[in-house]
């Protein structure tokens, strides 16, 4: 019976007729059944359907793609850790992690800087330029560095015209006289001089210059030796007073001794005038 | 998805994924590597494999078409059947480790001397277990031609074992 059924599949698989599944049971009946119990057309038929039924794939394919698809698996999380952690970095990161950004940030950076480091140390030097001679309360101990090496640079001007060797003292109150400008056009010879207190004054051998401004704004020429070191004295006087005042300013902090150009300059106005 | 949830789904059908490269290509190793090269495509399209309804077809599919790539990428290669060739790969013997292989060789050397429609039935049905009307799909051929070609082809390999 059994051989009837293998005869019956045979022909079915010959005529194109057969399906899938009864291809297999046929191949299935072939190798099961007892090839003694076989007749001999049959056993021919055998060993070819054997061999051109034969639905084997290359040996080892199986495990081959499983591999790969492992394979491919490790690489992808490999991968994608890698992008996602990319991508979150990217997320995480500022706009300004691009060159280009990073550029200009520090571009803005280095400009901001400069600018305030200029306003910093011009604003200062403006400040006591406006307000140096002209708003005698606002100055501070900067003006009071300025001015005090030009009273010594005048001090030292006077000394040098006067080629004195003794000291500068303090000379003592003199009457008021009519004071005058100190130049060095002409050349007089002070007598030397002592007050009251007999203590030294001014110099006297030293060529000094004496002119009286008149009231016209023309200058007159001092030829009388006493009158100019009256003048001079005066002058002095009011310097060195300037000087205590301006110094005891300096100790307060409060008043300019940029004060003392404006003011050395109104002793020898006053001086003329007088 | 995991690689394990893509072998339940796709390595069922590889089997089928040979017979169709074996139909289209002919050779044994272009047909494996075809396999190969159509599971990788279908692992970077595995998102979307949860959505198709007939996976074996689509298989199938992916697979046709990435041996009519081969196929267009090597017209110019030399002929597979080339008689030095089968010269050098020898007769297969029962000693010779091989021996499945090689036995696998030689029907396909025979079905490559099938005409090209008898071949491509041939192969499908032997490798892809398609029924005819799944082959005459695949082919664009009518159930009748697929049980003619498929008749006249498996009379010839039968001619051929007997000699």
């Amino acid at each position: 019976m059994e051989t009837e059924e293998i005869r019956r599949l045979i022909r079915l698989f010959y005529d194109g007729e057969s399906t899938p599944a009864q291809e297999s049971q046929l191949l299935r009946l072939l190798e099961e059944a007892d090839e003694s119990q076989l007749p001999e057309d049959m056993l021919e038929e055998k060993r070819i359907l054997m061999e051109i039924g034969s639905r084997e794939v290359p040996a080892g394919l199986g495990a081959r793609l499983e591999d790969m698809i492992d394979n491919l698996a490790a690489v992808d999380n490999i991968t994608g850790a890698e992008v996602v952690s990319r991508e979150a970095a990217e997320i995480d990161s500022p706009q300004t992690d691009s060159p280009a950004r990073w550029r200009m940030l520090a571009w803005w950076s280095a400009s901001v800087a400069a600018v305030a480091i200029f306003v910093v140390m011009y604003l200062p030097l403006a400040h006591f330029d406006a307000v140096s001679l002209r708003h005698p309360s606002s100055s501070g101990d900067m003006a009071s560095a300025m001015v005090i090496p030009e009273i010594g640079l005048m001090a030292r001007d006077l000394s040098i015209a006067c080629a004195e060797t003794e000291a500068f003292q303090t000379p003592a109150p003199v009457k008021p006289v009519q004071s005058a400008p100190v130049s060095r056009k002409h050349k007089t010879v002070p007598k030397k001089q002592t007050d009251e207190a007999g203590r030294g004054s001014v110099a006297t051998s030293c060529e000094l210059v004496a002119q009286a401004a008149t009231g016209n704004g023309k200058h007159r020429e001092v030829t009388d030796p006493d009158e100019a070191n009256a003048l001079l004295d005066r002058a002095f006087s009011r310097v060195y007073r300037n000087l205590a005042i301006a110094r005891t300013s300096m100790a307060s902090a409060s008043l300019p001794v940029g004060d003392d150009t404006r003011i050395i300059d109104n002793i020898f106005k006053q001086e003329e005038k007088l | 998805m995991d690689s394990e949830e893509f072998k339940r789904l796709v390595m069922p059908h590889y089997r089928t994924m040979y017979g169709v490269a074996a139909a289209l290509l002919g050779d044994c190793d272009l047909s494996s590597d075809a396999v190969q090269d159509a599971m990788v495509r279908l692992w970077e399209i595995r998102s979307g494999l949860r959505d198709v309804r007939n996976i074996r077809g689509f298989v199938m599919k992916v697979t046709r078409n990435i041996c009519l790539d081969s196929m267009r990428r090597d017209r110019h290669m030399a002929d597979i059947s080339d008689p030095v060739v089968e010269q050098e790969a020898g007769t297969p013997g029962e000693d010779d480790p091989m021996a499945a292989t090689d036995t696998l060789r030689h029907v396909e050397r025979m079905m490559s001397s099938l005409p090209d429609a008898q071949r491509k039935v041939l192969m499908l049905r032997a490798y892809a277990d398609l029924d005819n009307d799944e082959i005459a799909e695949q082919l664009g051929i009518s159930g009748d031609t697929v049980r003619q070609q498929l008749s006249r082809a498996r009379r010839k390999l039968r001619e051929m074992c007997r000699r």
